[in-house]
């Protein structure tokens, strides 16, 4: 019931995003563009994938098996949406623009598709991960000596640089605290055998 | 297992190949970079737009054929990076004059709106601009300011305090009229040096 | 209580990826040899016993600090691997991961310090290696800080699995610490000695791994765009809370030999009281910061954080220490321990530790720490802590590790090698000590004729001390390779 109120809400506010008025609004500040519209679509992807991952998975397992498949094409569209130059590429050129309306939200389907499948250890790196090259981006934004991005201003890449700060440690605080209060199926017996592939979630 | 491995590493060298030309070879992030990679790589035609200088006279591109000009675009108003710009037009000029090569500079005024011939004439008086070699203009109207601009990429947003942030660069256009080169304002000194390449 | 720490079925050990912790032991003993010589070298240098140019002097330095603290890292990791693995369920190919990630970060470490030349300590402190002076270029700088990464992208992984065994085996985090236990007193699962440590070392230095993550690819970008400059003190901030609480977990780590393998010699359970539990989850947080008191010369710091430092320089370890040393010495305490080579050196790292963490406690008074940091105070203590005890450990942990069934008593070259291992050790501590209090200067490559004495001094235990290990690494090592080969 839910996942079906979060598949709708999830069109309307791709459609929401993608339309020209709102479109615009977002990509007026470097902050509402990468912070707002990038992660929307991002999610609003992994929620439309994820009501029909049985289907979308069917006779394509073999495919994405541990969901390396699925991880590795999220990581390069998100890698290239991280270039200051495709953001500016996105705000000034027409094809950058529709080719960020359709890759993000298919990186953020893939990773939905992907993400139960990962091995725990493989999820515990990424999210190390993340939070330290959260904070190097961080730093990239408040001390590049010019602009990053033409289209922007240099007020705007110092605060995305402070939110993404406050955003790491905030992550890294809720990743940590996970930690503390999960109740994962405990295993009691020590099993013989190695864990590491085709772990569940 | 198989069709995994060969799916992902599918996507990773696609990934790779991509993200090598995103970044024109790991060379450039920004697309600021970029562009003077792309620059240096193939010269690029600037439009002949018609200018006017501190006094009413029209300028053109065409009038330095034969001559290396460097273009810079500012605003009379700027309290901070177009002064800069202007101090180094000054040394620039000093060793344009020192050094006898057969080249112009030449500042072009993106604030239509501020910008008259008495604002231009007092930019150039306090920074020394000399008629000879340094010359002051704006572009007649908007369309052809926008023309201007696109084909140097140069983009200028208000600053919300009334003033503008833009891209400042020295902008190397060669005596056959093509853009060759984009220089950091620092870089004067290989702005010079481009200059001088011009001359056999 | 776990099944597998009770007396009698610890005979017959074996742990996923048997053969990386072998391997490991055996690469922990050439190093430790090599980077003591290297060492012995320094001091004699300084001694004027022989002549070596200053640049040749800080690159032996830098190599010595992350050989040894790469070392200390790596064996410790693997003795909690080794003994974690009897209470949970840790995949062996990953530790294989953790060895070979370490093995070629140390390729370009060396390579990055004796072909590149890089001679800007082990801190690798912002700014230090982007302006040598001329002495190495960018390209070597950043092979050292890109060794580094590798053996930090290493412990990653290794401490992500570890922390996964862990909640898989214990629900979570907060079970695996003993908060039920600590909070209310009772548990009906209560973790053995080992998990809690490896928990409480997975959140501490995890996040000492995520931020030197952060600072050395920092660093990385800095050298090669120099007007990406990064706030210095932030800096320092962040690469001593790295590498501070890096060093400390190696040691943690290894006390887990002796929660394991003493129980074994008195036939009684390390018991899990509540104030074990409370030191160990007082020294997840205390760890994080204790490293200040390496910036309590930095007069911008902010005071609080400063004061803050010097209480907690004062408290961290100690809970932990004095809960550990006291057990020890009531398990110890008319148990009649058979005095072999494993035991002898795990008590000897037990007190090493203690003993060591004392010259650091007066270090970390502001008003001492502002006359003595700069000097060989301060080598004094962590040599002390370092050398007779994390180096203790490891070895009581490998001398353990290859015993040949009985418990062999104390004698021979054995004793030999220890004694002469303990005195050189201690003698070598005590005068680095002895001259910080006489305020000879740390990280000098040419020492003033007064202080050569010392220096002299220092050298001769030092050699003693190498002796000494050689000695008893000798037999250890012959063992380990044999059984690698069986």
């Amino acid at each position: 019931m839910t996942e079906r109120l979060a598949f709708y809400a999830a069109v309307l506010i791709l459609v929401t995003v993608s339309s020209s008025p709102v479109r615009l609004l977002l990509e007026q500040s470097l902050v509402s563009h990468l912070l707002i519209q990038m992660p929307a679509l991002v999610l609003c992807g992994w929620t439309i994938a994820r009501r029909h991952r049985d289907a979308i998975n069917r006779g394509r397992e073999s495919f994405n098996v541990g969901g390396a498949t699925g991880l590795s094409f999220a990581l390069i569209v998100f890698s290239f949406w991280m270039l200051p130059r495709s953001v500016d590429g996105s705000v000034q050129n027409p094809l950058y623009e529709f080719a960020k309306f359709v890759t993000l939200p298919f990186a953020g389907a893939s990773l939905a598709l992907s993400w139960p499948k990962l091995p725990p250890l493989a999820i515990g790196i990424l999210k190390c991960n993340l939070v330290s090259m959260m904070l190097v981006l961080s730093w990239i934004y408040t001390t590049s000596p010019s602009r990053l991005c033409n289209s922007y201003l240099r007020d705007e890449q110092d605060m995305l640089g402070q939110i993404v700060a406050v955003l790491a440690i905030g992550l890294g605080c809720l990743f940590g605290g996970s930690l503390f209060c999960g109740t994962t199926t405990i295993v009691r017996r020590k099993s013989a055998t190695p864990i590491g592939s085709g772990g569940r979630e | 297992m198989r069709r995994t491995l060969f799916a992902t590493c599918l996507v990773l060298a696609f990934g790779a190949a991509v993200l090598w030309w995103a970044t024109s070879g790991l060379r450039a992030f920004t697309a600021e970079t970029a562009r003077r990679i792309a620059v240096l790589a193939s010269p690029e035609p600037i439009p002949d737009v018609e200018l006017v200088d501190g006094s009413g006279r029209s300028i053109r591109l065409s009038d330095y054929t034969g001559q290396a000009v460097i273009v810079d675009f500012i605003y009379t108003q700027c309290p901070t990076i177009c002064v800069s710009l202007g101090d180094n037009f000054g040394r620039l000029q000093e060793r344009i004059k020192a050094d006898g090569v057969p080249a112009k500079l030449l500042s072009i005024s993106f604030d239509l709106a501020q910008d008259g011939p008495r604002e231009l004439s007092e930019y150039a008086r306090v920074h020394g601009a000399d008629a000879s070699i340094w010359k002051l203009a704006r572009p007649r109207n908007a369309g052809e300011l926008r023309l201007l601009l696109e084909a140097y990429a140069v983009i200028v947003l208000p600053d919300g305090i009334g003033g503008f942030v833009h891209n400042a660069a020295l902008h190397v256009v060669g005596p056959d009229g093509k853009l060759t080169g984009i220089y950091d304002l620092d870089q004067h000194n290989a702005a010079f040096l481009a200059l001088r390449s011009f001359i056999k | 209580m776990a099944q597998a720490n009770a007396p009698g079925t610890i005979s017959a050990p074996s742990c996923p990826a048997d053969g990386a912790v072998k391997l490991t032991m055996l690469l922990t003993v050439a190093v430790l040899l090599l980077m003591m010589a290297f060492g012995l070298t320094m001091r004699m240098a300084q001694g004027a016993l022989i002549q070596i140019d200053p640049t040749i002097f800080y690159r032996l330095m830098t190599a010595h600090g992350i050989g040894m603290v790469g070392i200390a890292g790596m064996s410790g990791s693997a003795i909690m691997w080794y003994f974690l693995s009897r209470h949970v369920s840790l995949a062996g190919w990953v530790f294989w991961i953790h060895l070979g990630l370490f093995v070629v970060g140390v390729v370009a470490i060396l390579g990055s310090i004796f072909i590149g030349g890089y001679a800007g300590a082990w801190t690798f402190l912002f700014p230090l290696p982007a302006i040598s002076g001329g002495v190495w270029d960018v390209g070597a700088a950043a092979t050292y800080l890109i060794g580094v990464i590798l053996v930090g992208v290493g412990f990653l992984v290794y401490l992500v699995e570890v922390g996964r065994a862990v909640i898989e085996r214990y629900g979570n985090f907060a079970n695996a610490l003993g908060w039920p236990l600590l909070f209310s007193g009772k548990q009906d699962d209560v973790p053995p000695p080992t998990v809690i440590a490896a928990a409480a070392i997975v959140v501490f230095n995890g996040i000492s791994t995520v931020v030197g993550a952060a600072v050395l690819i920092i660093s990385l970008i800095n050298l090669y765009l120099p007007s990406f400059t990064l706030d210095a003190l932030l800096a320092k901030n962040m690469i001593y809370f790295f590498g501070h609480v890096f060093i400390n977990a190696s040691i943690y780590m290894a006390v887990i030999a002796v929660y394991e393998i003493v129980p074994e010699y008195t036939q009684q359970q390390w018991k899990v009281s509540r104030s074990f539990v409370a030191s160990w989850n007082a020294v997840v947080f205390l760890v994080m910061a204790v490293y200040t008191h390496h910036l309590f010369q930095d007069g911008v710091m902010p005071a609080w954080a400063l004061v803050m430092g010097q209480i907690i320089s004062y408290a961290s370890g100690i809970p932990l220490l004095v809960i550990t040393t006291f057990s020890l010495l009531t398990y110890l305490y008319r148990s009649g321990i058979r005095w072999d080579l494993a035991s002898a050196l795990l008590v000897t790292g037990i007190f090493g530790w203690s003993i060591g963490a004392v010259p650091a406690i007066i270090d970390g008074m502001i008003s001492v720490n502002n006359i003595m940091h700069n000097t060989q105070w301060v080598p004094g203590h962590f040599h002390l802590y370092l050398l007779l005890g994390q180096v203790a450990l490891t070895l009581g942990f490998s001398a353990w590790l290859t015993r040949t069934g009985v418990h062999a008593s104390l004698s021979g070259w054995n004793a030999r090698g220890f004694t002469i291992y303990l005195l050189g050790g201690m003698g070598f501590a005590i005068v680095f000590l002895v001259s910080g209090a006489s305020s000879i200067p740390r990280r000098w490559a040419t020492h003033l004729p007064e202080w050569h004495l010392q220096d002299q001094v220092g050298s001769l235990f030092a050699l003693a001390a190498i002796l000494g290990v050689g000695i008893i690494v000798l037999p250890i090592t012959k063992r380990l390779v044999l059984s690698m080969r069986g």
